[in-house]
This record gives C-alpha cells, structure tokens and sequence, in this order.
C-alpha cells in the first residue's frame, strides 16, 4: 500500500494530439508545475521574509512577474500572488513561506493541481490565441515580464509571456478547463498547422 | 442536378485588355442552372455567364421581373444566386470555382419563363404598404399569409443537412484601421505605416486599386506604384474581399474577412485607434421608365464588365453621361466593338425618357423624341458617398447642391475621411490629401496609445505605438467640383430594385402622408433590401423631395446603420464551442459508457445504464460518485469563524478541528442562497464546500462581504475547486473498502464518527481529506484528493472493491437516494422566494445570533404561517410519480406543486418533495396533484421529509 501515486495532468489523454500541432503553433502541456497561492500585505511585516525566501521582491506593479533562478512570482492581486515552481517543489515553497508568513494572517495554499499549463508558442501562437483573446498580446504592450488574468475562449485563464525570440505563452487554465481549451486551441491551430496546405 | 449540355462558349469575350483580371491560361467549368458554362479563372459568375450571352440572372423580388447587369459588383442587386447550398451569393462579386453549381433564385418554374411574373399585371395591388395593408387583418390568417409570403420570397434555399464550415472570429489591436482600398485608401495606409503606426488595410474586392484598375495605361501605371507602396510598406496588414461591417463606440470595428485560405470567413473584432474611412463613390442609378430592363447598366458596370473581365456589354449601345466615367465608358465601349449609336449628354438638358422591351432593352425613347434601337443603355449620371461607417460614428451628412451628393460634415476626432467621400480632385491631389490624412491618423493614433499606457509599468516608457507626431498640420481641404443633379426623368421606374419599390410607390407613400424619409423608407421597404441603400438612398430622398415640393437638403437622408453589407450567420456565430468542464475521472467516465449529463458548466455522468441498480448497490453494499463540482474554497485566518457566522444562518463560532458542519446560506432577503458542509481542519485552516452550480455565487457572496462589508477580518479565501477530485464513498461497505486504501487514519466508528473530518493518505496519495456525511443517508465518505491524483484513487476504489461488489453510480442514483432521505436541492427543491423556513430549514435557524445574511427577513418569517411550505409526499398510488413541476390544486386554486419526484427503488413506490399551502402542511393531509395531461392523482403529506431511515442511523453507523 506503500507504492508511490503516479499522478495524472488533466491533458495527459490529449498529449499525442497536442504534439500534432506542429506548424506555425506547437501547443504542449507543462505538467505539475508547484503552483502555490500567496495572500499576504506586501508592505506587512512578513514581506522582507518573503522576499528572502522567495529570493526576489513580490511584484507589486499590476500584472508583472518577478523571476528568480527557477521560480516565478505572478501578481494576481493587490494582495495576491501566484508563486510557480518546479515540480514537485510546492511542499518546499509552501513550507518556506508558511515560516516567512509568521508574523501576519496571510494565506499559503498549494494549488498545484488547481490549474495546468499549456504552452503555445511559434510564429502564429499570437494569432491563435487572438482568436479567443480579447487583449491586445503584442509583445510592444505584452512583453516577457508581464502577465495577465484574462478570458481565452471564454474560460478564465492567466497569460504569461515566455520569450522574447518568439512568441510563446504559458496559459495557466483551471484543471477542469484545461481539456475544453485544448480542443478549443487545436481547432484554432488548424489552418496554422502541418495539414493546412499553404 | 446534372449538367445537360455545355455552352458554345465565350462568344462575347473580347482581345486581352491591359487591366483584365481573368487568367486566360487557367479555363474552367461550371453549372448554371444545370447546364455547363465555360469560365475564365479571375471571372465573376455573372462576367462568365455575360461572356457567353447570358443576360437575365434573377427574377426581381415582387414582380419577377428579369433581372441583369447593373453595377457588375457586389451590390448589384440583380445577380444575388444560390451556389451548391450557399444562398444569396453576389454573383456579380463572387469569383467562379471549377465545378461550381450555380442557380438562379426566386424562379418557378424557370429563370426563362417565370409564373410568378404575373405580379406585373396585378402590380397595382403590390405597391406601396401592401404588406400593412393586406396581410395585417384579420389576424387569425396570418399564418396562411405567412405561408404565401414565404413562397414569394426572394431568398434562396438553405439545405439542412449542409456542412458548417469553417468559420472563425478573432481580435485585433490596429493602430489605423482603413475601411477602403482604392488609391487614396492606399496612399492613406501607406503614410500611417511610414509613420510608424500598424495598419490594417480592408478592401471589399478581391484587389486593392478601387476605380483605378479598369482605369486607362495612366491609372494602371498609378495602380502599380501604389500597390507596390503597400507591399513595400512596413506594417500594412491588407485583407481584401473583406469589410468593416460595423463602426461602435470607441472604434470598435466589426469586420468580415473572406480573403483567407481555411476560412470562410472571418469575424475580425477590430479596436483600431483611428479609422480612415475611404469607401470612394458608389455610381448612382438613374430613375426612368424600364431603368431595369436587362442592358440598362451603369457607366462603372460597363467599365468593370470590358476592362476587368474582357466582356463585350452589348452590341448597340445609347450612353447617357453627365460626368468624365461616362465619358469613359463611351471610350471603352467603343474599343470593346460596341456601336455606340447615341450620347446624350446629361449635362446639358433633357436626357432620357424611357427604354422599352420585353426580356431586355430594345429601344431608348430620348427627351428629343427620337426613338434608338438599343440593346445596351449605359447611364453615368452621379454619385452616391457610401457614409454608413460615418454615420455609425455619429455623422450627419449634408447635401452639397454644387456635388449633388452628400458629404461628411461632423467627424469625431477618431474618425477621418479620405478619398471620393472628402472630396473631388485629380488623382495627385486625393492622394495627397489621403497621405496627409494617414499620417494624421498614425499621429491620433500615437496619442491615444500614450494616453492608454499612461502608467503602466514596463510600457509606458516603451515606444507602445506609433512615434510621436510631428507637429500638427491641418489636412489640406479638397475641392467639391460641380455635378448635374440627375435623379430621375419622370415620375416611373425603380428606386429599389432589391426590393421592387418605384418611384411612383414613393409618390404614393407621400400622398397617404408619409413625408419623412424615415417614414416613408418604413413603410415602402425602400433602402431596405440586401445593398442596404447604397444605390436607392438619395434617389428616394430626390423623389420624395420633389413629390412633398422640398429641397433634398430639407428631406434629409436616412441613417445608415450597421451592417454595412450582409453578413453570414456563420460569421456570427463562428466555431462551434461552448466551454464544459470535467473532472479528472471523465476519460474513465466516457470509457465506461456514462450517460452524460449537463449540469452547468459541468458534463457528469448522469448514470451507468441502470441507476435503480445504482441505487441499491450503495444502500446493500457500497458505490462511490464523483463529485469533483462541489465548489471548495480554503479558508484561513483568525476571523473566519465570524465569517461563517456571518454567512451561515446556524451558528459557527465553535467547530473543533476534525469537525464538519452543514451550514445553510440565506441572501439578504432570507431567501436560500446555497448549502453544504465547512470542515476545520487544522487551527487555522477551513474548506467550506458550496453546490456544484452555486460555487460560483458563493465565491462573489464571499468576496463581497470581505472587500466591502468586512475588510477588517483578516481572512483569506482561496478557490480550489478543481484543486481537488472529490469521491463520495457510500453505502454499508463503505467503511470497509476505505480501509484497504487509507493508510494513516482510523476508521473506526468511534475514532472518526459521523460529521468529523481527517488528513490522510489514500491509496498512495498524501494530502487528502475526508470527511464523514450523509447526502445519500448511508454510512458514507466524501474524499478529496489532489486532482492529479483523482483518476488514480477512482481506479484504486474500484478494483480494491470489486469484492465488495462496488459501483460507481451517477447524478441520477444520488438524487434518488437522497430524495428517499428527503434532502433538498437549493434550486430544485427552492427557488427564488423560498425563505429559509419554508424549506423546512428552522431547525437551522439560530436568531439568537445577533446578526446573519437575512437574519432582519427571517425573523419576519418566524412570526408569520402564511408560506407554503416544503414536504415530503407520497402518492395514494404508488405506481404512479407525478412529474417535476405537476401542481397541488385545492378547489379551484393552485396550492403547491411537486419539486422532486422519482420511483424509490428502495421502497418499491414512488416519493416526493413538494411544496404545498399553508393549510395543507400537517401530517397525513391528502392533497391533489393535477398531472400535465389533466389527470388528477391524490398524495399523502408525510410527516417529514426523509421517506427512509428518518432517523438517520445509517449514516451514523
């Protein structure tokens, strides 16, 4: 009774198919990412521990990310941010900032398993979620070091730039979601695909 | 249909002309009508059918008149036919496909010899208002009329079974949207990308180069650089064979795309910071007696016709022009062999009175007198600016005597205007107007970009637009040059050929005192059929000007509003697909069989196939459910237990950790709101669960109290719905098959009795909780795994129980077993006005709390009787289960209804929740219940709610 779980993303059943789409827009899902949920005052007397244990400052402008080393720090709020790491390091990241949150009422819950992530990037990934989106992604108005909460498809979604070489976006979308929207985007990728003649 | 014989072939296709536009390398087939048709690739329907003779190619909408050539683009309304299963499609703009299959609308029993063209004769009942005033009374044959309309309708036909093809919708962030791509809308986009502004450039043809492409070697000279300027422009997006269909506040823009290989079409929702309206000019019909007689044609219609598709128009021809495109019609008519037998010249006098003949013009009666055999009257006698997007934007334009057209007069600052619609000029002098009005356009556009990232970090000191503009320089004024104003030569013809309204109609509309266009557009339909006006507009608004003896300036025009051409439903409704969620269990759920169910959002299994059998493994052994849907929300900090007091009509304030307790949810007005369980499951960490479809209220009912009536109480709630899968496990065995996969906490009924929560791990997985409850009335666990592990647990429950005979049962089963245990559902068993009393909730009740959502109406409720009240009920005969929603009846009255029923496989009889009248609530009270096919049933009011095991010591064991 002891045998470790072998977990399973909510996409796992559409990987092949995901793979498929490898023209102009290649979708894959980034499985298990640590995804921990962070409620606290980043002027309250916790914020200088977080910021040691997270290594970086919690972003304070509206809907920028802070990076350090292998960790993200998403604002999703005045006082909420979403901390994603890799996986497996939500038990450490909870850890650490349950210890840094002492001296406040703050809130750490690991969401890991809340939302997936589907990755979307190439030449066209722009267009296609374009199609769903209602914001503007340029990378002049959405650049690496942003983020935002948004409808894609009319699922609630959270949009993260991944490169400046091309476009490639992380869509973090509720586990429930995540198997509409990836039906939604390879539908969407269709005439970007191998199988659309050019 | 087969096709019956192939055409002779292209008699009336002409030598190559310098500007043709068809591919005479790549011939093709097609049908019309069944029978094949030679074509060119590059050619319209209609200029392939005209190359090979044809000259009628639809019944008019009314009289079934034959129809031609008018303007030979797409607003011509006498082309629109039906290709494969596609209606209504602008034959004279859509471009011919090898095998296409092409047929005339609006006939019976064929183009050629047309039976409904009677109407002709019995015309003088079809006129003005003829729909208000035969088809109105008596109302009662309304659907006979409708019957009649319907076959006289003009509109094609649209198969069934057709396949829905691609269609697609999507956004777009344009700095400069250019609604026009003729030369000025060119030499406009051009500027606004030099400066550095993205621009997106819409042409409804299927080339860039407006007027200019059957122009002479000068123009297509002019042609060529500018579309090499667009290609060589940085930033031009060009989408031709496309429309801005729509203008909206803020410059929301609507437009149709058709230029794109794997689309049909394409529903571009466009926010563009500046809009450059150049549509250029639409040619103007002319009103007289036959003006819609096949071979009545307009000067542009004849140019396209001879320069784009190399097809002779005629062979003899009379040429009214009043402007240089007429002029240049007799031009090409004359290098394309047509004999031009007279000009009359609309700039000095009398023009034209009428043209005659049967299936096509055979003869011009002039003003003079004189009488000319004719097969072609080609009319070039004023134009008509397309002002609909202007209007949209809040334009009213006025009328210029000098131009005998309209023109723009009040443009909001993101609206600019370029080309034949600003003004008249030689072609330098438009597009230098239009490049001053682009970069003009780039520069509001910069502001607007500034002034929206103004204060964004990481972008405002970006460049997010366009440069700065260079200081403002004011847009060089255009010239308006004089114009005959040529309308109409008497008081016959057609105003509206799209819709069959004549001049006399407008006559008449203004004796019976409609004298506002508005009125009269209302009442005749003039303007109003598929070129949506811009053809018939200012001819109506002449015609009733000189019939109600005022200027057209005093009459005014009619507003243009979206769309601005027809669009699809296709477009509109783009790809199919309508956001579902699952849970981590669906893959199996779909492999075994489910009947799935559509419970908001959510598609859950609704049964297994036999939900009777469902519900009798969980009440002899064990089944578990998957109820993933169950809204979760974390809750921690010091004030949560005020929160919930709060929220909770039943009191809160001390819950152990390892607790769990139900908790019901009232609005303001005491009205149930939502249920289910809160467990504490550390000091400082609570999940309270909400209904599968009230999750989402609940979260908002939450967040409202804390930002605006609380934000003093230090909570935090955090959503993790699909964070988790949720397994309830229930029946006798339930306790013994969580056994085998729970490793670290005791299961024993003493260690973790009813209503208590535990941390644990299952089947391998750390982090779950379960919680000990009773929806279905059995000895029962509800598990909540992370969802990654979900599917992995599902399984493990499964096959570690397949001894114990376990089922997984569905939404059905679970309503079952908890109507026999006389559980409501908020929503089912309440609605909008059942106050927590009335569902039987008083029990729950603590007004002693000193304050609670509701508490101020509940009060009020405990001290009155007069509301209906939830019971459990049970029919006399109990075979018979009235339906959801059947009604009580006492008397003559309505006295309650059913709101639950289903077959209790478990007592062998049919049970109910209902809610019935203040009198009828005591305990063995026969009430009526009225079935929906009128029949009448009698019930027993029960005691209490739960048919089975009221006393609940099942679910404690």
């Amino acid at each position: 009774m002891a045998e470790a779980a072998t977990p399973v993303s909510p996409l796992a059943h559409l990987a092949r198919r995901l793979a498929t789409a490898a023209g102009a827009v290649r979708l894959r899902e980034v499985t298990f990412l640590a995804q921990v949920n962070l409620r606290v005052d980043a002027d309250g007397p916790a914020a200088p521990n977080i910021t040691r244990a997270l290594g970086a400052a919690l972003p304070v402008a509206p809907n920028t990310v802070a990076r350090h080393r292998d960790t993200s720090v998403l604002w999703l709020g005045p006082d909420e941010w979403l901390v994603v790491g890799p996986p497996g390091s939500q038990g450490r990241l909870s850890g650490e900032l349950r210890v840094a949150l002492v001296p406040e009422a703050g809130s750490v819950v690991d969401v890991s398993a809340h939302r997936t992530v589907v990755e979307i990037a190439g030449p066209a990934a722009r267009a296609v979620l374009a199609k769903g989106c209602p914001l503007d992604l340029h990378q002049q108005r959405f650049p690496v070091g942003r983020c935002a909460q948004t409808m894609l498809a009319r699922a609630q979604v959270v949009l993260v730039p991944r490169t400046a070489e091309e476009p490639a976006y992380w869509v973090f979308v509720r586990a429930s979601f995540a198997d509409y929207l990836a039906e939604w985007l390879l539908d969407a990728a269709i005439e970007y695909g191998p199988g659309a003649a050019r | 249909m087969t096709a019956v014989s192939a055409r002779t072939g292209m008699t009336l296709r002409l030598e190559p002309q310098p500007g043709e536009v068809i591919d005479r390398n790549r011939p093709l087939e097609f049908t019309w009508n069944g029978q094949r048709f030679p074509a060119y690739h590059g050619d319209t329907i209609v200029s392939a059918l005209a190359a090979c003779g044809e000259r009628i190619f639809s019944r008019s909408f009314k009289y079934h008149r034959p129809r031609g050539l008018l303007s030979a683009s797409f607003l011509d309304p006498g082309c629109t036919v039906q290709v494969g299963d596609e209606p209504n499609v602008r034959g004279a703009h859509r471009r011919v496909e090898p095998g296409m299959v092409v047929s005339a609308q609006n006939v019976w029993p064929s183009l050629r010899y047309d039976v409904k063209s009677v109407n002709q004769v019995v015309g003088r009942f079809l006129t003005a208002g003829f729909y208000y005033k035969t088809f109105i009374k008596p109302q009662r044959l309304w659907p006979a009329y409708e019957r009649v309309l319907r076959r006289f309708s003009s509109g094609g036909v649209v198969a069934k079974d057709s396949a829905h093809g691609y269609y697609d919708k999507r956004y777009a962030h344009p700095d400069v949207v250019v609604a026009g791509g003729g030369p000025a809308g060119m030499a406009a986009a051009v500027a606004a990308a030099e400066a550095g502004a993205a621009v997106l450039l819409v042409e409804e043809e299927y080339e860039l180069g407006g007027h200019l492409r059957w122009g002479d070697a000068g123009q297509l000279e002019a042609l060529r650089e500018l579309r090499a300027a667009v290609a060589a422009a940085p930033g031009v997006e060009v989408m031709t064979n496309s429309v801005v269909n729509g203008r909206y506040d803020g410059n929301w823009l609507g437009i149709v795309q058709r230029n794109l290989p794997h689309v049909v079409e394409r529903l571009v929702k466009a926010r563009a910071k500046t809009l450059v309206v150049a549509p250029g000019l639409i040619e103007r019909p002319y009103v007289f007696e036959g003006n819609d007689l096949p071979g009545v044609m307009l000067s542009t219609g004849v140019r396209r016709l001879v320069n784009l598709h190399a097809v002779k128009p005629g062979q003899r021809a009379v040429v009214l022009s009043a402007n240089p495109e007429g002029d240049a019609a007799i031009d090409d008519l004359a290098r394309a062999g047509v004999e031009v037998a007279k000009v009359v010249d609309g700039r000095r006098g009398p023009t034209i009175q009428r043209a005659t003949g049967s299936r096509g013009v055979q003869a011009v009666e002039c003003a003079d007198g004189t009488v000319v055999d004719c097969d072609l009257l080609v009319t070039a006698v004023g134009w008509t600016a397309p002002t609909a997007l202007l209007n949209m934007a809040g334009d009213r334009p006025v009328y210029s005597e000098r131009a005998a057209r309209f023109l723009p007069s009040l443009l909001p600052d993101d609206v600019l205007v370029a080309g034949g619609i600003a003004g008249d000029g030689p072609l330098e002098q438009l597009t230098e107007h239009a490049r001053a009005v682009g970069r003009e356009a780039a520069g509001r556009a910069a502001e607007t970009a500034r002034s929206l990232c103004a204060g964004i970090p990481q972008i405002a000191e970006r460049r997010a637009g366009p440069p700065d503009p260079e200081p403002a320089v004011a847009l060089p004024e255009l010239p308006v040059e004089d114009h005959p104003a040529l309308f109409f030569s008497g008081t016959r013809g057609f105003v509206d050929f799209s819709e069959d309204v004549t001049a006399k109609d407008l006559i008449a509309a203004a004796e019976e005192g409609y004298d506002s266009i508005e009125l009269v557009k209302r009442y005749t339909t003039v303007t109003m059929g598929p070129s949506q006006g811009k053809l018939e507009t200012v001819n109506a608004v002449a015609v009733l000007a000189a019939a109600t003896g005022r200027t057209i300036a005093e009459t005014g025009t009619t507003v243009w509003r979206p769309p601005y051409a027809p669009i699809t439903l296709g477009a509109l409704a783009g790809r199919i697909f309508e956001p579902v969620r699952h849970s981590p269990m669906q893959p199996w759920h779909e492999a075994a069989g489910a009947t799935p169910l559509v419970a908001g959002a959510w598609i859950r299994p609704d049964s297994y196939g036999d939900p009777a059998g469902e519900v009798r493994a969980v009440r002899s052994g064990v089944g578990i459910i998957d109820v993933t849907p169950l809204g979760k929300f974390d809750l921690r900090g010091p004030d949560v237990p005020e929160l919930l007091n709060q929220l909770y009509v039943n009191k809160w304030s001390r819950l152990d950790v390892g607790s769990v307790r139900y908790g019901v949810m009232c609005a303001e007005d005491g009205v149930v709101l939502d249920d289910g369980v809160t467990g504490r499951l550390a000091e400082d960490r609570y999940i309270l669960t909400a209904t599968s479809s009230g999750a989402a209220t609940v979260q908002e009912w939450i967040e409202s109290w804390l930002q605006t009536e609380r934000p003093d109480w230090r909570i935090h709630v955090t959503p993790v719905t699909t964070a988790y899968a949720s397994i309830n496990v229930a029946g006798p065995r339930s306790r013994e098959l969580l056994g085998r996969l729970v490793e670290d906490v005791d299961l024993a009924n003493e260690a973790f009795p009813y209503m208590r929560v535990r941390v644990g791990r299952i089947a391998g997985v750390d982090g779950c909780f379960m919680w000990r409850i009773g929806f279905t009335g059995e000895l029962s666990y509800e598990l909540h795994v992370p969802a990654s592990h979900g599917l992995r647990v599902w399984e493990a429950l499964l096959e570690r129980g397949a001894d114990l005979g376990v089922r997984p049962f569905g939404v059905e089963a679970q309503r079952i077993l908890r109507l026999e245990k006389g559980h409501f559902i908020v929503g089912q068993d309440t609605d909008g006005l059942t106050q927590a009393y009335g569902a039987g909730l008083g029990w729950a009740v603590k007004l002693d709390k000193p304050d609670f959502a509701g508490r101020t109406e509940l009060v009020w409720q405990s001290r009155r009787d007069d509301y209906f009240r939830l019971v459990g009920l049970q029919p006399v005969d109990g075979s018979v289960v009235p339906p959801e929603a059947s009604q009580i009846v006492l008397g003559r009255g309505i006295a309650g209804r059913i709101t639950s029923s289903r077959m209790s496989p478990t007592l062998g009889r049919s049970i109910c929740l209902g809610f019935v009248a203040p009198s009828l609530t005591g305990p063995g009270t026969q009430v009526t219940v009225r079935l929906p096919d009128g029949g009448e049933v009698a019930a027993t009011v029960m005691p209490q709610h739960a048919h089975f095991d009221p006393e609940g010591t099942r679910q404690r064991g």
